[in-house]
């Protein structure tokens, strides 16, 4: 996964030259903290510089050591198939190919380049399961044109591409497949020497040009279903152009650029012109280095990165060391390049403070409760927010219904208190109908004998009233 | 013959020779440990010349003789080379006293028809102060040497006497001598303003650094010796600087003098071998990127303009809400256009005039280039239309060289700001189904960019895709609810469906994005790298407000997504407790998290109630 750059300073031990010469110390490290702080010869009273980085390593110090805590998970990380990458930087002399490929005897000062070599090839040969293939490429960045060291023309110019799919790549440059770690060195040595012939044959200085030495691994396990499955990854071993040389080349990878001093081709001027838009955004994308883009997964990416800062501790060098800590300190700076810009987040924050404010309300039991936290205000009342709306409604619906079922049962009492009253009524009406009718039918029985009203008036038969119905009208 | 010879005879000039070869062709090929080697020869010889001028001029009395003031200037010229050399091999301290004691004799002697030298020496002087890390110091010594050159411009005008004609023999005519002059005081001058660039930019004074770059592009395109290819991408790059400054009519200037220089020098492609060929179809293709850029510039800032008056209205009819309550509505948005209006007439003309002033353009006919897009802020869709026709035919045009197959990360940054354009434009746009449309092409476009890409290489360019997916999600999350508001009737089983799909989607997006952060573990790690932080909290933070969008109609699924919500703003909350350092980058969003994680549950409490 992506992380910075791990930098750690190494400071070798005076030489005989130095010794000779009665050269002081200037450097002085706090290995714990990884600090690391050098001092003025010429202005002693001046308070010493100080640096931290992840690694401050002292004159006593071994690769064994720096291997074992710096470079060993990096080294392990590639053969599980993530990328890894070193940078080697320092002065001529400043101990950087002691560090990197390092002494025989003692074991303990064997390089980080055979350590790493050793390293991938016993973890391949006890992995099982796992095919393997390894391939190893050496080339030179000189003057940003590429040339493959283990090519049949070490002159030939070679291109940068990038595919989607396989990164950055560059386009022709040789694979040797390697099988142990006599090869890779071979080959590593082969590509060192072609280097310098070439040089010669270029009239040009390989002190100022760079070199990546890439091993690249491709697994191949098989799974328990038979399926195959391809991982891969990659080494890549820099060694950057001296510091020394960097302000008069300009070689050095355009984000380690140095800071102060004046350019006085003309040139550089694009350089000038875009370190007045770099600081503020990104919108001259065409200006990365070849090395730059070359490691551009390893300067921010999905790649683990270290790098090994090797210095002098002789006061003669101090301005060539206190370049180095700075140049190193810029590298443990560089922040991963593409950022995610997300889109301003106000108008958002805004709509949560009244979504907030409202919901306070409604628990507080101001407003009826929503289920969803709408997006903005003012919709309560708008359709927008379908279910607080609908939730509304129910609520009064249910409400409703409560008051219709409420009325229903106060008319069903009074209508069933009504019937029972009827019901008696009618009892009562059908006894007093009875008792009426008996009296009747006893009056009729006792008329029987006398003419009816009617009759007796001339009019027409009495109306018979029909049984209980008329009583109560 | 040249006066070094002259005088002192043609040993003594072809000690020079040596020297010169020495210094300028021999030290290239000097070993790793003897990185100076030939530098020193040449100082020993350089000295020995000096020490011969010295003697010779010692021997003349009368010191207001042709030859006394001929000698004087050339005793200054190899001191001055000296002192070059000594800084050369990193000896600034004798550096400086070579050249102190050049500008004194000058300036003693007032030898003003050395001009040239003059102004040399001031550069150096310069230049060595910025090797000492004072830029104060050098900063005075080159505005000494600007100023130098207008008194001599306009005081004396000619074309001053230069130290090469007399240290070595020049050939031709009186006027190709004469020309050579000029040349010669010209460049000395073009450099003190890209020195002054360069001190300007250290000191972070951007706009005066920007003005003499300009300059320093002005003086090239008058001296006619430059690289066409280069002096227009230059240009182009300017135009970014001027772009990040707002100063659009500058911006587009620049760029329409780029693409003008570029076209003209512009060859066929018979002529030109392989590389030369690769080389200039990149350049062009540079060149529409500085377009594009300049046009997502430009809609942005109109876009930003158009924001920032409808805060200030907001605040305003805030205010006048409170006083009036919603009566005034009417009468406000009447306010609103004629603030409007007044902002566009009085602000601009004032401030191009300042800018007019202090920004000479360069003299070249650029008409067929600057009408093809506005310099102008935007306000209608209209006029954003087309802005963006111009940048996606840019865009079209810088694809065919950055093409996915063989230039992934810049394809991808085009394709990027393609979507960017699509946004910009979707901000114009009233209609707002019109608006998710354009949303959805960027999805397209995006979608099918991070299927392409492979992981293991694009990682970052990956999390930037699928943040982007997922804000563009939740973008059309936000219009299609808002358009079923407008419709005033119940959602359709179908927009409901829409919104929750478009929601899921987000979320799916912002937490590819989270996951991406595991880097291929089962967990997420206990922290975050430094870059992802804030992010991947608001990653969280707007998942939290997507779940609580989920248009649920039954009261349990509605209590299921709440709790979701209330996982995400949790997560927010307890990150910042458990890294203090990550509260201070989203401290806003951190509050309403915190107000969240306290709310919700009683929500949920609320809810249950009724089920």
């Amino acid at each position: 996964m992506a992380e910075s750059v791990k930098v750690i300073v190494r400071c070798r031990p005076m030489n005989d030259r130095e010794k000779g010469l009665k050269c002081a110390t200037v450097i002085s490290m706090d290995s714990g903290r990884g600090q690391c702080s050098i001092t003025n010869p010429s202005d002693k009273r001046a308070p010493p510089k100080m640096f931290t980085f992840d690694g401050a390593y002292f004159i006593e110090s071994t690769t064994d050591h720096i291997y074992g805590e710096v470079a060993y998970p990096l080294v392990e990380g590639v053969t599980e198939g993530y990328n890894g990458t070193i940078f080697a930087y320092g002065q001529t002399g400043s101990g950087k190919s002691f560090s990197m490929q390092g002494v025989t005897i003692p074991a303990s000062q064997k390089g980080i380049i055979p350590r790493a070599f050793s390293h991938i090839f016993e973890t391949i040969s006890i992995k099982q399961a796992t095919k393997f293939l390894i391939h190893a490429s050496f080339l030179e960045i000189y003057n940003e044109d590429i040339r493959d060291l283990l090519g049949k023309d070490v002159k030939h110019k070679l291109e940068l591409k990038e595919h989607p799919e396989k990164g950055v790549y560059v386009n022709g440059l040789s694979m040797h497949p390697v099988h142990n770690v006599t090869e890779c060195e071979h080959i590593m040595n082969k590509g060192w020497h072609n280097r310098s012939t070439g040089a010669t044959l270029m009239n040009a200085d390989s002190s100022r040009s760079h070199s990546i030495f890439t091993i690249s691994l491709e697994m191949i396990t098989r799974d328990s279903e038979g399926e195959e499955h391809i991982r891969a990854g990659k080494l890549n071993l820099v060694d950057l152009a001296g510091s020394e040389r960097q302000g008069k080349t300009g070689a050095t990878g355009d984000r380690l650029k140095e800071a102060t001093k004046i350019n006085l081709s003309l040139s550089a001027l694009g350089n000038v012109i875009s370190a007045l838009v770099d600081g503020r955004s990104k919108h001259i994308p065409y200006r990365d280095s070849k090395l730059t883009r070359l490691l551009q997964d390893s300067l921010g990416g999905n790649t683990k990165t270290m790098m090994v800062a090797c210095l002098s501790p002789a006061d003669n060098n101090y301005d060539e060391t206190l370049s180095t800590l700075r140049y190193a300190n810029r590298a443990k700076n560089i922040k991963n390049k593409p950022r995610i810009n997300e889109d301003p987040k106000d108008a958002l924050l805004r709509q949560y403070q009244e979504e907030i404010a409202k919901l306070k309300a409604m628990l507080a039991g101001q407003i009826p409760l929503e289920p969803g936290i709408s997006g903005t205000d003012k919709r309560q009342d708008s359709p927008h927010d379908l279910d607080p709306v609908r939730e509304q409604l129910e609520h009064e619906k249910q409400k409703l219904k409560e008051e219709y079922e409420e009325k229903m049962t106060e008319i069903k009492t009074a209508f069933e208190m009504e019937k029972s009253n009827k019901a008696k009524l009618q009892q009562d009406m059908d006894k007093l109908r009875t008792f009426y009718d008996s009296k009747v039918q006893s009056l009729d029985s006792r008329l029987v004998g006398l003419p009816t009203t009617a009759q007796v008036l001339g009019e027409e038969e009495m109306v018979e009233l029909p049984p209980g119905d008329n009583e109560q009208s | 013959m040249a006066a070094l010879e002259r005088f002192l005879g043609d040993d003594v000039a072809e000690i020079y020779k040596n020297a010169k070869f020495l210094s300028e062709q021999e030290s290239k090929n000097d070993p790793e440990d003897e990185p100076y080697r030939s530098k020193y020869k040449a100082r020993e010889l350089y000295k020995e010349i000096s020490s011969r001028i010295k003697d010779k001029l010692t021997g003349i009395s009368n010191v207001d003789s042709e030859e006394f003031k001929t000698l004087l200037i050339l005793s200054v010229g190899v001191d001055q080379i000296i002192g070059v050399n000594f800084m050369d091999t990193e000896e600034l301290a004798e550096g400086e006293d070579y050249l102190m004691s050049c500008l004194k004799r000058i300036e003693e002697n007032k030898l003003s028809q050395a001009v040239t030298l003059h102004i040399s020496v001031l550069n150096h002087l310069g230049i060595l102060w910025s090797q000492r890390g004072n830029l104060e110091k050098s900063m005075e010594f080159l505005t000494k040497a600007e100023q130098l050159y207008h008194n001599y411009k306009e005081n004396v005008g000619d074309a001053p006497e230069t130290l090469t004609e007399l240290l070595e023999q020049v050939e031709g005519s009186d006027s190709e001598r004469a020309h050579l002059r000029c040349v010669s005081f010209e460049n000395t001058h073009t450099l003190t303003l890209y020195y002054l660039a360069q001190v300007y930019g250290k000191v972070d004074k951007s706009e005066l650094s920007a003005k003499y770059c300009h300059m320093t592009l002005q003086r090239q395109l008058q001296a006619g010796n430059f690289n066409p290819i280069d002096w227009a991408l230059n240009a182009a790059t300017l135009s970014q600087y001027y772009l990040t400054a707002e100063k659009f009519q500058h911006a587009r200037h620049c760029l329409a003098s780029g693409s003008f220089i570029f076209e003209s020098a512009k060859k066929n492609i018979e002529e030109l071998c392989e590389q030369e060929e690769e080389l200039q179809r990149q350049r062009e293709a540079d060149l529409d990127r500085c377009w594009i850029k300049y046009g997502l510039g430009l809609l942005e800032a109109s876009r930003d303009k158009m924001l920032s008056e409808l805060q200030e209205n907001e605040d305003e009819d805030l205010e006048g809400n409170t006083k009036d309550g919603k009566e005034n509505s009417a009468s406000h948005n009447a306010d609103k256009h004629s603030r409007k209006s007044s902002i566009n007439g009085e602000g601009s003309p004032e401030q191009t005039d300042k800018d007019d002033k202090t920004f000479h353009q360069f003299p070249l006919e650029l008409t067929l280039y600057e009408e093809r897009i506005t310099d102008k802020l935007v306000r209608t869709f209209d006029d954003a239309r087309k802005i963006f026709l111009f940048v996606v035919d840019k865009i079209n045009s810088a694809k065919q060289f950055y093409s996915l197959d063989s230039h992934a990360s810049d394809a991808v940054e085009i394709i990027q700001d393609h979507s960017r354009a699509y946004k910009l434009l979707a901000f114009f746009e009233l209609d707002m189904s019109r608006q998710c449309k354009m949303h959805k092409r960027r999805i397209d476009m995006l979608s099918s960019l991070l299927k392409e890409l492979n992981p293991q290489y694009y990682l970052l360019v990956c999390r930037q895709i699928m943040f982007e997916l997922a804000e563009t999600y939740s973008d059309m999350v936000d219009l299609k609810i808002t358009l079923i508001e407008m419709e005033r009737t119940r959602a359709t089983a179908y927009s409901t469906a829409k919104v929750n799909k478009l929601v899921q989607q987000s979320i799916e997006k912002y937490q590819e994005y989270v996951d991406s952060l595991k880097g291929g573990k089962p967990e997420l790690p206990a922290e975050f790298p430094e870059n992802d932080v804030r992010p991947a909290l608001v990653a969280f933070f707007c998942m939290g407000r997507l779940y609580s969008k989920l248009l649920e109609p039954e009261i349990e699924k509605r209590i299921a997504a709440i709790s979701k919500s209330l996982e995400c703003y949790k997560f927010v909350v307890d990150y910042c407790e458990a890294h203090p350092s990550a509260a201070d980058l989203l401290v806003n969003e951190l509050s309403i998290c915190k107000e969240m994680v306290s709310l919700l549950p009683l929500k949920m409490d609320r809810l249950r109630e009724q089920c």
